[in-house]
């Protein structure tokens, strides 16, 4: 016995001395061995569990002559990783108890001494081979070698040299020599040796990996002593794959002490499973090499992102293959790394995301980028946007900045892109840089919470200065889809709020007509309207006067108004308090679940009329042909030019939709026809129509945005429905237009809301409009 | 024949010329018609008065608290009190005839609210000022740049109130306009202001031009020179020093006098009210009566009680009238005329209209003070004008005329619009 002999563990009269000093779950084993009477030999170490062997490795001492040059002293560093097991190993882990301890065994001698130690699951176990990056089938664990270690191996390569793993795992023990059937594959990972030793081979493949992601398949692989691959299914029938990326494979080189140049790396993609059964894999310069390679219906997540780590120089290839597919999306994004600290090819930045959980988000920035490299926008979920296909805009900062670098790459640099998916609010988003091969992100943020008012969002949205050539493309691609949900879903738990009713004056018995005319932004053309409404004998006695406020600020101010013209006209009117604001189609529609007469006259609250007898002469129209739907007016601006004479349309070829327009607006009014006729469309600003007829067609649709179009969708509906559209001349009122408008938002979000109610409106009535109306240019 | 006499203030509580002629026309178709059938009821801010409340102060007359809500459309605070206290009071009095002198302070909704509840009823509005055409006050002067307004438009009226959008113009026309539909007849007590009237809208075959009356008076003698020979005429100013009245043009005028006339003219200020006006204003105009009433050309009288007025009025040679707004039917003119006083004015509007140049006074280039310099020394240089000019004024109407013109113009309302059709145009 040595005085300076080693703690030993296990047996003490062994020769050998040795000690665990890492046991990490998570990682594996390391430690050291000695031999006591000769430091220099190389010793062989197994892993070993319940008599089985996981793990073998050879090690030679590596700081011999560290302590003045005493054998006892050279110690041979060994580590086991558990991520370096091969999978044979993880059924012999399975086979054992749960609780058999692992153990390290000094196999050179023949004699056994054993530490046991802690060891991971087989489940977790499992887990780490799934995902490990490296050790495959016959590729050396990196982490064996020690640190600062040397090469001193025989085979010239590294300290220690995998046993292959025919030699640990009985199933896939004898190298195939081709001829197998077609119908069978093996499961990955596993290689053949059709020439060779099994140390040494000459002609080789090895299958590392099949992994299926949103229905494709890659495979990962390399060949020896081969330069093709054909690739077949059970018919035999060719199954190329879509994409066969060949790269070096440095590992299995060194592993097998191999020229490199002799191994060639591959990964085929298919973006469609090629078969139901196997894939055979042939060569045809060397047809003694062949295997069937079975192809997984699912794959864990670990093993896709293995997959795409092993590849992670590669991104780029998958992210231009499959970068409109969140799955995909999502699994590269798992790996993808940073962008390397001096790269030049492209810049970029997030400034906001802003999302809706469940629809999506939008993301601002800028970017920059070389011509052959590519910046799109990913978030957590895997949802994308290449930024060439957002809009985009001049960035007079970061093209300053970045002048130098991209010259007149730099302009445009501004985007806007929506993000479809789950836009889970706190969930990473990234820019990610793609060029020929290799992928990184440039520019990391986080989703923060869009608002949920979808004229809120309106005001965000159309504030971004998207140049007015991609504004229907923001607003289709980008913003529309958002606003429609949320337009959509503010509009159905609107129509579930109660109203308020607030009647002075008694009721009209059995009204003919209900008057409905929405409050918002102003009561103050009420004494007006009120005054003319009470001087016409017809109104009085068979008119029903709904006041729509649609404008919660304005109750007291609206309902203390209609006391008030009760009390000086004698005019009876009910105040239907909306309770929220519903926009120009709620509060219409709100109006006429209210109306008690069988004719509704929508009417705004800016519209006077200046003499009686205008609501029995456009009653009268309406009454005139049974397929009459709905019946507008003549409105006059207080200077006494036309502002309404019934709406046309017409096609804005710079805008590539139909306006509505007002053909003969402005001019001193012609001779009024005493017989109403027949326009295309009619304003909502005053519109009769049957209750009946209006029900039928829906009513105003309340999914625009604000308050535009919807008189021209109500009329198309009621022309669809086969009806005509009449317009009266012989009536007096004047339209003191847009008043109660004038006060929402800034002009450029006026704007946008009109484009986003112009386009939607164009969706759905283009084709319709184009088929029936001339194709003018817009009249002006 | 019953009749409601209607104004915007009573007499013993306000001293403005509509007040003053509304109730001696009150007074004086009492005498025609017997007392008991013509009523007067006046508009107070009388704090004892409830709000909204009719009280009778005397036989005949009321009191009525009422205020205006909304000057923009003249529209009242107390609506209430119309269809209430209002309506009680007019269906207890039951007139046949309504005349109304004023409705400010009061709210344009009583002429609707006297054709509903009388229907028959003639009902005639005597018109005082352009309130109903111009938001400005009613004095038809721009707003930032005090130029003289000849027309309102909806644009122009937005550009004198940027905060109000022509529409909202619009609507004030219109439901001024609206409720003058109510009205038969108007009446005005100049033909200056009729056109004006004319103009915006109203039927010029309903409208006529009754002065609003004067009590007559003593036309006094004019002064005689001074046994010394030295003879200094005076000329009188009598009234609010407000911007309008253009007191700093005669101020200013009276810097530009060359020295011959300086000594030949003593000017009297008999105005009320300069520390109520704008601070600029007050300080301006408080610096020249300051430095000209040390140079002996200006005395400043102050503020006069109204029973003063003649014999004031009767120390003067000649009543200075500078207006720099339109005016209607100025009761200082009236005054003067009354007295005897030839008047110089302003050319334009009502002045220019109820004084004759040349005739029976001077109209000088309306805020030019040196053309009111030029007329100041054409008066000091030719000491026997005054006596000239006043030989050639015509004595105004008194109260009894007056009301005989109102009961003439009303009888024939009543014959010709028998089943009266009501209308604006």
């Amino acid at each position: 016995m040595r005085p300076l002999a080693p703690h030993i563990l296990g047996d003490p009269t062994s020769r050998y001395a040795g000690s665990v000093d890492e046991t990490e779950p998570d990682a594996g084993i390391g430690g050291w061995v000695s031999r006591l009477d000769d430091g220099s030999g190389p010793i062989r170490v197994a892993l070993m569990v319940a008599d089985r062997v996981l793990a073998e490795s050879r090690v030679v001492a590596s700081n011999r002559g560290e302590r003045g040059g005493s054998p006892a002293d050279a110690r041979s560093v060994f580590r086991f990783s558990w991520a370096s097991l091969l999978p044979d190993a993880l059924g012999v882990l399975r086979a054992a108890a749960d609780d058999e301890p692992v153990s390290v065994l000094i196999a050179d001698s023949g004699e056994e001494l054993r530490w046991a130690v802690r060891r991971p699951s087989a489940g977790a176990l499992a887990r780490l081979l799934g995902s490990r990056p490296e050790g495959l089938a016959g590729t050396p664990p990196r982490s064996a070698l020690p640190a600062g270690g040397r090469p001193a191996h025989d085979h010239g390569t590294g300290v220690s040299f995998p046993e292959i793993a025919g030699e640990l795992s009985a199933p896939s023990e004898a190298p195939s020599q081709g001829g197998e059937d077609r119908s069978t594959g093996r499961e990955p990972p596993f290689h053949v040796v059709a020439a060779g030793h099994g140390s040494q081979p000459s002609l080789a493949l090895g299958i590392d990996r099949v992994v299926t992601v949103a229905g494709a398949i890659l495979m990962a692989g390399w060949v020896i002593g081969a330069s093709d691959l054909c690739f077949s299914d059970g018919d035999a029938a060719d199954v190329p794959p879509d994409e066969l990326v060949w790269r070096p494979r440095s590992d299995i080189s060194r592993g097998f002490g191999v020229p490199d140049e002799r191994i060639h790396g591959f990964v085929a993609i298919w973006k469609a499973k090629p078969a139901t059964g196997p894939v055979m894999i042939t060569s045809e310069g060397s047809p003694e090499l062949r295997a069937g390679v079975m192809l997984p219906t699912r794959s864990p997540p670990d093993a896709v992102r293995s997959l795409l780590l092993e590849q992670s120089d590669r991104l780029a290839i998958f992210i231009r293959m499959f970068g409109g597919d969140p799955a995909w999306m999502a699994a590269v994004m798992a790996v993808i790394g940073d962008a390397p600290p001096q790269q030049q090819h492209a810049r970029g930045f997030i400034e906001q995301g802003r999302a809706i959980p469940g629809l999506g988000g939008l993301v601002v920035g800028w970017s920059v980028s070389l011509p052959d490299w590519q910046v799109i926008a990913v978030d957590e979920g895997g949802a994308t946007c290449p930024l060439s296909e957002a809009p985009r805009w001049n960035r007079l900062d970061v093209r300053t900045s970045l002048d130098p670098e991209f010259g007149p790459l730099c302009l445009n640099a501004g985007f806007a892109a929506r993000l479809a998916g789950r836009g889970a609010v706190g969930s990473r988003l990234h820019l990610v840089a793609a060029g020929p091969e290799t992928a990184f992100v440039i520019a990391r943020a986080h989703w923060t919470a869009a608002p949920l008012e979808p004229g809120s969002l309106a005001k965000w949205v159309f504030s971004l200065p998207v140049p007015s050539c991609d504004r229907r493309l923001f607003i289709e691609r980008h913003v529309g889809g958002l606003l429609d949900a949320l337009v959509g879903r503010k509009a159905a738990a609107l129509r579930a709020v109660p109203a308020g009713i607030h009647a002075f004056g008694g009721s009209v018995v059995d009204p003919l007509c209900t008057l409905v005319i929405p409050l918002f932004g102003s009561t103050v053309f009420m004494p007006n309207q009120c005054l003319e409404l009470a001087a016409d004998p017809f109104v009085r006695s068979r008119v029903e006067v709904l006041y729509v406020v649609d404008d919660p600020s304005l109750v007291d101010e609206a309902v203390s108004e209609a006391r008030r013209q009760e009390e000086l006209t004698g005019l009876p009117l009910t105040v239907v308090d909306a309770k929220v604001n519903r926009g120009f189609s709620g509060a219409n529609n709100l109006g006429s679940r209210h109306a008690r007469a069988p004719f509704l006259l929508f009417l705004n609250s800016d519209v006077v009329p200046l003499a009686p007898g205008w609501v029995e002469t456009m009653m009268a129209a309406c009454r005139s042909a049974p397929d009459v739907g709905a019946v507008g007016a003549r409105l006059l601006y207080p200077e006494g030019g036309v502002q309404h004479d019934g709406l046309a349309f017409a096609w804005d070829a710079a805008l590539g939709a139909h306006l509505n327009t007002h053909p003969g607006s402005g001019l001193l009014p012609k001779a009024a026809l005493s017989r109403a006729t027949e326009r295309v469309a009619v304003t909502g600003a005053c519109l009769l129509m049957r209750k009946t007829v209006f029900d039928a067609v829906g009513g105003f649709d309340e999914e625009f945005l604000i308050g535009d179009f919807e008189d021209s969708d109500l009329c198309l509906k009621v022309r669809a429905s086969g009806r005509r559209i009449l317009c009266t001349e012989d009536v007096d009122l004047v339209h003191l237009e847009r008043q109660s408008f004038g006060g929402i938002g800034s002009p450029q979000f006026r704007q946008g809301v009109v484009y986003y109610n112009l386009y939607k409106h164009e969706r759905r009535w283009g084709e319709q409009i184009a088929r029936s109306v001339d194709r003018r240019p817009a009249g002006r | 024949m019953r009749i409601l006499v209607l104004a915007h203030a009573h007499p013993d509580l306000s001293v403005g010329g509509a007040e003053i002629a509304a109730y001696n026309l009150f007074r004086a178709l009492g005498e025609q018609v017997g007392r008991g059938a013509v009523s007067f009821l006046a508009r107070t801010d009388l704090a004892s008065v409830q709000l909204g409340a009719i009280v009778e102060r005397r036989p005949g007359e009321y009191l009525w608290r009422q205020e205006m809500g909304d000057w923009f459309r003249l529209r009242t605070a107390v609506p209430a009190a119309l269809t209430r206290g209002f309506r009680d009071l007019l269906e207890r009095l039951g007139p046949d005839i309504v005349l109304v002198h004023h409705f400010s302070h009061i709210g344009i909704e009583i002429l609707h609210e006297i054709r509903r509840t009388l229907p028959d009823c003639l009902l005639v509005l005597t018109i005082h000022e352009y309130m109903m055409i111009c938001n400005h006050q009613g004095q038809m002067v721009k707003t930032v740049s005090r130029q003289l307004c000849h027309r309102e438009s909806l644009q122009d009226c937005h550009r004198c109130f940027p905060d109000h959008s022509p529409e909202r113009f619009w609507t004030r026309k219109h439901f001024i306009q609206k409720h003058l539909e109510a009205v038969d007849r108007f009446v005005s007590p100049s033909r200056f202001l009729r056109e004006r009237f004319i103009d915006w809208g109203l039927d010029p075959d309903r409208f006529e031009v009754i002065e609003n009356g004067q009590p007559l008076a003593e036309r006094a003698p004019f002064r005689r020179a001074r046994a010394d020979g030295a003879f200094v005429q005076r000329i009188g100013f009598f009234g609010q020093l407000t911007p309008y009245k253009g007191i700093e043009v005669l101020l200013m005028a009276l810097g530009h006098l060359d020295p011959a006339t300086r000594g030949k003219l003593l000017i009297e200020i008999h105005g009320a009210n300069l520390d109520q006006q704008p601070p600029d204003f007050r300080d301006r105009v408080g610096e020249m009566l300051t430095t000209l009433s040390r140079s002996g050309i200006v005395r400043f009288a102050g503020a006069y009680d109204r029973v003063e007025l003649v014999p004031k009025m009767s120390q003067v040679d000649w009543v200075i009238v500078p207006s720099t707004w339109w005016e209607n039917s100025p009761m200082v003119i009236q005054e003067a005329f009354a007295c005897g006083r030839p008047v110089i004015c302003s050319g334009i509007g009502g002045m220019a209209e109820k004084v004759r140049d040349g005739v029976d006074g001077l109209h000088f280039d309306v805020g030019n003070a040196f053309d009111l310099a030029e007329t100041l020394a054409r008066i000091a240089a030719d000491p026997t004008l005054r006596e000239r000019l006043a030989r050639n004024i015509v004595e105004p109407a008194g109260y009894e005329e007056i009301a005989g013109q109102y009961l003439a113009l009303c009888r024939s309302a009543l014959e010709t619009d028998q089943g009266a059709v009501h209308g604006t145009r």
